[in-house]
């Protein structure tokens, strides 16, 4: 009986968890700071997919028939191109987190982060997937510039 | 919105750090683990020390990146 109970309340606890992480069950304002760093994040993740499979065209291109999976990789990271623009990612990612970080303890009320706060890190990551975005558009024009 | 009740999340740098970047290499688990326990410890590791880690993850992120573009191309 007792370890029926412990499991209910794992179950419970489990459940409660997978809730709250997808944004389920949390109040709008939360959902509204989700959904805009969910469009945020999965604009630049296009963007870095579309520049990453550039590259690997490129890499396959110059290759040859003897492309394996290892060697594309070698000469992807060793490529500038690919080095600038993941270190414009780099400080993008950093910007991004902390504005999730920020959103997500303002949302909790159990700190308080002022509005101008977390707009500041809103802004200074878009900020930074536009630089990144921009730099993957001067390689790929297809790609969509963040502003 | 100022009657709706907030669902407590709190989710400080290592805990995004943690769920954007699973699975996490062994070194990098281990320098996560190391703040933690700095944190919990009382004596919470410095705003450089998070983005030094940070930095550090976002490499290994970049070159996954990069594999899933591989294996996209269907390159094994």
């Amino acid at each position: 009986m007792k370890r029926a109970f412990a499991v209910l309340i794992f179950s419970i606890c489990l459940l409660s968890y997978a809730i709250v992480s997808t944004g389920c069950g949390s109040t709008k304002t939360q959902r509204v700071l989700y959904e805009t760093t969910d469009s945020l994040g999965r604009a630049a993740d296009t963007a870095t997919d579309k520049f990453n499979d550039w590259m690997v065209t490129r890499a396959r291109a110059e290759l040859g028939t003897s492309a394996t999976a290892d060697s594309v990789l070698a000469w992807m990271t060793s490529n500038k191109a690919w080095k600038d623009v993941m270190e414009k990612r780099s400080a993008y990612l950093l910007a991004f987190n902390a504005w999730c970080s920020a959103n997500a303890i303002a949302a909790s009320g159990t700190n308080v982060v002022s509005a101008v706060q977390t707009s500041g890190f809103r802004d200074a990551a878009i900020r930074a997937a536009s630089d990144l975005t921009m730099m993957i558009a001067s390689y790929v024009p297809s790609v969509q510039i963040i502003k | 919105m100022a009657n709706e009740t907030p669902v407590p999340l709190p989710l400080p740098m290592w805990a995004v750090l943690f769920q954007a970047a699973l699975p996490l290499s062994v070194d990098l688990f281990t320098s996560l683990m190391e703040l933690f326990r700095q944190d919990s410890a009382g004596t919470p590791p410095t705003p450089d020390a998070w983005n030094e880690l940070a930095v550090e993850w976002a490499s290994v992120s970049n070159e996954q990146k990069a594999r899933e573009a591989i294996a996209r191309s269907g390159l094994k």
